[in-house]
């Protein structure tokens, strides 16, 4: 009796996990002492509903392991040399070029406010009266840039 | 002008005709020059402005956001790269297309002369976007994200070509250089009240202003990435670019009806900061740091101050290539782990020790740290704001030290604690991704020395 009610237990257990769509076992098991058998669920194949919570936004996705056939690969592309040139570029243009002279160019532009001002300087000074040949010898000093601190906020 | 228009317009036939293989490459080089020759316009040598043609013009408002739109297309294309890889070849040229194609328009908007070209540029922008975000984004969400995306921002932007219309009756003329000198005051009355809030309105939407801001989130986290990127860099920007423009036509009103957009905008910021704290989804975060951060640009320019209008345009730049660069590290989370929730790609930095290094530098700018541009521009912001009125330095203050928390949890959420088993085999960082961050970090750090290029006309 023992032996029957552990069959009928272990069959409700293997019905009960295949609903869950947890795997068992799919063997039969007869006991030499008894008629009780264990074997694997009619319900087996029957999956329960999906559960309707995701925890993946993009789920079932096949993702390509570019460095299984590229070790060396820089993610851009599965060509290797593709792959290569496109770092080449990326970096020679990226860093190289643009930001290398980009910043030169930026770092050597004119300080306008400067020069905007020691021109202010020469035509007051020429409309003043001094001669032409004065405005070589202006105090570039003078040029000096508003102090922006004693301007409102 | 056309010397970067006509060839961002030809990277359209470069994508078509280019083999199969080198796409990306070539796109990819010639956008990179075409940000190079970009930064000529940074040489401003006239008080007023750079007047290519009657219809295009820069000056040093709209040059650095035009340097950050041309810098960003080639960080885009690099960004994508992975997510299109099993796209067909017409999808992948649809895509470069639909990205140049926004390129072309960002352009044209920064540089437009007439305000309804302007108005017609900013509108047209809205339809590569929409297309990238409804066509390309990964979830079913996707849909309702663009019609929030597109509906808010033509709601907000219908009055304003009204306002617009009438406006060039009254005056003939809506050209930005022109305007500049226009000395007659609105007069008070009820019909210019309503002619300052249609002006304003549609710049408000796409800021976003607090209360206006509901399309943002969506837009953000449903984007594939290069549409998040433009999204947070340069699309925002729009907003406060139109706004320091049209607010030199609608004194004296501004300094009464900015009040309950200030107050919202006040408000709005902790509020958003506040929810950052309470996400799980990491690009969701980053959407409302992204109002956040608007929010200041909001009170800088209604506040109208020199100061002010630094900080506004410093904050613009800043906030773009950081926002930026955020959201490109959460889509080399996403890509690995195909989920947006934070925890669950935690512990990150046993995994990818140089992809926390950028992690670390991003969320630093975001916080503005000393001597970032992100912290001169939310300095000058908070010093003209308490000089408007005390009392906002209680809620800048509050915002500062939010902003610092929330930036510092999604740090910590993400790369440090013990790493979940589910992501132990996770793949190595690309060059790829650590040559994008490097791209959005180095401007930064670089702006940091010399700032004063982006702080705007009135420096």
């Amino acid at each position: 009796m023992a032996a029957g009610l552990l069959g009928l237990c272990t069959r409700r257990l293997l019905a009960a996990a295949a609903t869950r769509g947890i795997p068992a076992a799919r063997v039969r098991w007869e006991s030499s002492s008894s008629r009780a058998v264990i074997a694997p669920s009619a319900v087996v194949g029957k999956r329960g509903p999906e559960p309707t919570t995701r925890w993946q936004e993009d789920p079932d996705t096949e993702d390509e392991n570019l460095y299984e056939k590229n070790p060396d690969s820089h993610g851009y592309d599965k060509d290797p040399a593709v792959d290569l040139w496109n770092m080449r570029v990326v970096f020679f243009f990226g860093f190289s070029i643009v930001l290398v002279l980009g910043s030169t160019f930026v770092a050597y532009l004119p300080d306008y406010r400067w020069s905007r001002n020691l021109l202010a300087l020469a035509v007051f000074a020429f409309f003043q009266g001094a001669s032409p040949r004065s405005l070589d010898h202006l105090d570039l000093n003078a040029a000096q840039i508003e102090d922006r601190s004693k301007r409102a906020v | 002008m056309l010397k970067i228009i006509i060839p961002t317009i030809m990277l359209m036939p470069l994508t078509w005709l280019s083999k199969k293989n080198m796409i990306w490459i070539n796109t990819t080089t010639y956008s990179l020059l075409i940000s190079l020759i970009s930064l000529s316009l940074l040489n401003q040598p006239s008080n007023n402005s750079l007047n290519f043609s009657l219809m295009f013009f820069s000056d040093p408002l709209s040059a650095p956001l035009l340097v950050l739109t041309t810098w960003l297309l080639p960080l885009m294309l690099m960004a994508s790269q992975h997510h299109l890889s099993k796209e067909p070849l017409i999808r992948k040229k649809l895509y470069i297309t639909m990205l140049t194609m926004l390129q072309t328009l960002l352009i044209m908007t920064f540089t437009a002369t007439e305000l309804i070209s302007f108005y017609i540029l900013f509108e047209a922008t809205l339809v590569p976007t929409l297309i990238i975000i409804t066509r390309w984004g990964n979830q079913t969400e996707r849909l309702n994200a663009g019609l929030y995306f597109l509906f808010y921002t033509l709601m907000g932007s219908l009055p304003l070509l009204v306002a617009l219309i009438s406006i060039q009756n009254l005056t003939g003329s809506l050209n930005f250089l022109l305007i500049q000198y226009w000395n007659q005051a609105l007069p008070d009355s009820w019909s210019n009240i309503f002619l300052w809030l249609a002006c304003m309105m549609a710049f408000m939407v796409k800021m976003p202003l607090y209360g206006l801001h509901l399309w943002l989130p969506k837009a953000h986290v449903e984007a594939p990435i290069a549409g998040s990127m433009v999204l947070a860099a340069i699309l925002l920007k729009l907003g406060g670019y139109g706004m320091l423009r049209i607010t030199t036509m609608l004194n004296p009103q501004t300094s009464f009806m900015a009040y309950p957009f200030l107050m919202l905008s006040l408000w709005g910021m902790i509020m958003t900061s506040s929810i950052c704290l309470r996400q799980t989804d990491l690009k969701s975060l980053i959407a409302y740091s992204s109002v956040s951060h608007m929010a200041l640009v909001i009170v800088a320019v209604l506040i109208q101050t020199p100061w002010s209008y630094m900080g506004a345009t410093a904050l613009m730049i800043a906030h773009g290539l950081t926002s930026s660069m955020l959201f490109c590290l959460a889509n080399s989370n996403y890509e690995r782990t195909h989920s947006r929730t934070m925890i669950l790609a935690r512990g990150l930095q046993t995994l990818l020790p140089l992809m926390a290094a950028w992690w670390l530098l991003a969320s630093l700018t975001n916080l503005a740290l000393p001597p970032s541009i992100n912290l001169i521009g939310e300095l000058f912001v908070v010093m003209s704001s308490f000089s408007w009125s005390n009392i906002t330095i209680i809620l800048m203050g509050t915002n500062i030290t939010i902003t610092a928390l929330y930036s510092l949890y999604m740090l910590i959420t993400t790369q440090r604690g013990k790493y979940t088993h589910h992501i132990n085999s996770i793949k190595p960082s690309f060059t790829r991704e650590n040559a994008l961050m490097a791209l959005h970090m180095t401007p930064l750090l670089l702006l940091s020395l010399n700032p004063k290029i982006i702080l705007g006309f009135t420096y």
